[in-house]
C-alpha cells in the first residue's frame, strides 16, 4: 500500500516538474529569427485550402500567430498582403453576371479626414490609378449591386464616389444612395473617378474600405 | 526623457511597432493592426520590460502615440542612443526641365503630371508617414518611403514612372511601346521627356539621406518647385 502511495506521489511530482520544465522552455523560447519567420510563413501559407475568404483569413491569422511578432517585417508584409487579398473577396461588384473584385481594399481601426483608411500601410486611394492593373468599371448610370460573401453583412455599407483629380488636394466625395440589398448606381461622369464602399464590421469594429476605379463611358 | 532613434531594422526604412492599446499577439496575427515607423524617428524610451521597449513618439504624424517593439535580443534594441538627425534637406524640382536636385547633387530625371502638376513654390516635405505601394522593388529597397509635400492633400515626393500630380523621381524612362503603359497618356508619363539624357537618381541614396534630415518635428526639409 505504501509503495503504491509512494508511486502516486512520485508520478505527481514528476508530472509537476515536467509541466514546469515545459513552461520554462516556452517562456525562454527564443522568437524565430527573420529567415525562420519567413520560411514558416511560406511553408504554411501554401497549405491553406481554397475556400471562403473568411475561413482563409482565420487560417492565415493562425499561421501568423505562430510566426510571431515581426518588427523587421520579414514575413508580416506578406501576411498583411495575403489577408487583404482575401478581404477583397468579401465584397465584389456584380456587373452583367460577373463579380468584379475591388482594385484595392484598406482595413483600419478608424477613418480619418477624406475617408482615409490608414493602417500599418498608407491608404493610397489617390494613387491607385498610378499602379493599378486591375479591373476598371464604367460609369454608365446603370444599376449595380454589391455581392457579399456568404455570411458577410452589408448592413453598414456606405458608398461614395469622387473624381480622381480631386483626391490630390481636397477630396470631394459624393455619397451615393445604396439599397439594403447592396444595389446602387454610378452616375455618368466625365472624368476618371473612384467608387468607394465602406463597411464597419460588427464585433471587430474595424473598417473595410473597398475601392474600384471608374472611367467615363466612351 | 530618454531620447532614442529608430534604427533601420530590415534596411527598407520601416519597423513594425505595436500600439499601446493592442496586445502584441493581435498585431502578430494581423500585421495591418500595427504601426509602421520610419527609420530615424525620434522617440522617448519609457521603459524596457519583459523583452519589450515601450516608448512615446516625439515627431511625425503619430507624435504623442505610445507603442512598443519587441527587442531583438535581451541586450539588443531596435532603438539607438546615437543621434541620427542632420540639418534640413532641400530638394528642387524644375517642372519644365523635368529635373530634380537634392543637396549638391543632380540633376536627376523627375517630373509631375503635365495636366495636374505639383504647384510651384516652396513647401515642406514631411517625415515619412506610412509605407506606400511596393511597385519598384527592383529599383530601390526604400521605394515604399514617400515624403508628403506640404501638410495636407496627397502629393508626395516619391519614386515612380507614372505621376498623378506628385513630384515623381524616375527610376528609368517609360516607353509607350511597353505593354505596362498601354493606355497611359503622355501627361501621366511626362512624355515627351524634356531632357531625355538626364541621369536617373538612385532613390536609395536620396531617400536614406532625406530620412535623416529634420527641419522640425513634422518635416525633413523643403521642396522648391519651379517651372
Amino acid at each position: 500500500m505504501l509503495s503504491i502511495r509512494f508511486s502516486w506521489l512520485l508520478l505527481a511530482a514528476l508530472t509537476t516538474l515536467g509541466c514546469q520544465a515545459s513552461r520554462e522552455t516556452l517562456k525562454s523560447a527564443k522568437p524565430l529569427d527573420c529567415q525562420q519567420r519567413l520560411a514558416l510563413w511560406e511553408s504554411e501559407f501554401s497549405k491553406i485550402p481554397p475556400g471562403l475568404a473568411s475561413a482563409r483569413i482565420r487560417a492565415i491569422e493562425a499561421i501568423a500567430g505562430r510566426v510571431g511578432e515581426d518588427p523587421e517585417q520579414c514575413a508580416s508584409e506578406k501576411i498583411r498582403v495575403a489577408i487583404q487579398a482575401e478581404r477583397a473577396r468579401l465584397v465584389m461588384l456584380r456587373i452583367d453576371q460577373e463579380n468584379i473584385p475591388s482594385t484595392a481594399v484598406y482595413t483600419c481601426d478608424a477613418l480619418s479626414e477624406g475617408l482615409k483608411c490608414n493602417s500599418s500601410v498608407a491608404d493610397d486611394t489617390a494613387h491607385l490609378g498610378e499602379f493599378a492593373v486591375g479591373p476598371v468599371i464604367l460609369a454608365t448610370g446603370k444599376p449595380l449591386r454589391f455581392e457579399p460573401e456568404a455570411g458577410f453583412s452589408l448592413a453598414t455599407i456606405r458608398v461614395y464616389m469622387a473624381a480622381r483629380r480631386t483626391l490630390m488636394n481636397d477630396p470631394s466625395y459624393l455619397e451615393l444612395a445604396a439599397g439594403k440589398d447592396g444595389s446602387f448606381a454610378v452616375p455618368k461622369m466625365k472624368e476618371e473617378s473612384v467608387v468607394v464602399a465602406i463597411l464597419k464590421e460588427p464585433g471587430s469594429g474595424v473598417y473595410d474600405k473597398f475601392v474600384w476605379l471608374a472611367k467615363p463611358q466612351p | 526623457m530618454q531620447v532614442r532613434f529608430l534604427s533601420d531594422a530590415n534596411s527598407n526604412g520601416w519597423t513594425l511597432a505595436v500600439p499601446d492599446d493592442l496586445d502584441p499577439s493581435v498585431v502578430a496575427r494581423n500585421p495591418g493592426r500595427g504601426i509602421s515607423l520610419p527609420w530615424c524617428l525620434k522617440v522617448d524610451l519609457l521603459k524596457t520590460e519583459s523583452g519589450r521597449d515601450y516608448f512615446q513618439i516625439l515627431e511625425g504624424p503619430r507624435k504623442g502615440t505610445r507603442a512598443s517593439i519587441r527587442r531583438k535580443a535581451a541586450d539588443t534594441s531596435f532603438l539607438t542612443v546615437a543621434t541620427l538627425h542632420q540639418a534640413a534637406g532641400i530638394v528642387k524640382l524644375s517642372r519644365v526641365k523635368q529635373q530634380l536636385w537634392y543637396g549638391g547633387k543632380g540633376p536627376y530625371s523627375a517630373f509631375s503630371e503635365l495636366t495636374n502638376p505639383v504647384p510651384t513654390g516652396v513647401r515642406d516635405l514631411e517625415i515619412p508617414d506610412f509605407p506606400h505601394p511596393d511597385y519598384y522593388p527592383e529599383s530601390s529597397k526604400y521605394q515604399s518611403v514617400w515624403f508628403r509635400i506640404g501638410h495636407s492633400g496627397d502629393r508626395y515626393l516619391h519614386l515612380g514612372t507614372i505621376s498623378h500630380g506628385c513630384a515623381t523621381v524616375r527610376p528609368w524612362m517609360p516607353s509607350k511601346s511597353d505593354g505596362r503603359f498601354a493606355g497611359r497618356s503622355d501627361s501621366e508619363l511626362g512624355l515627351p521627356a524634356a531632357n531625355p539624357t538626364t541621369p536617373f537618381a538612385k532613390w536609395d541614396d536620396i531617400c536614406r539621406d532625406l530620412m535623416h534630415c529634420r527641419k522640425n518635428d513634422v518635416s525633413v526639409g523643403t521642396l522648391h518647385v519651379i517651372d
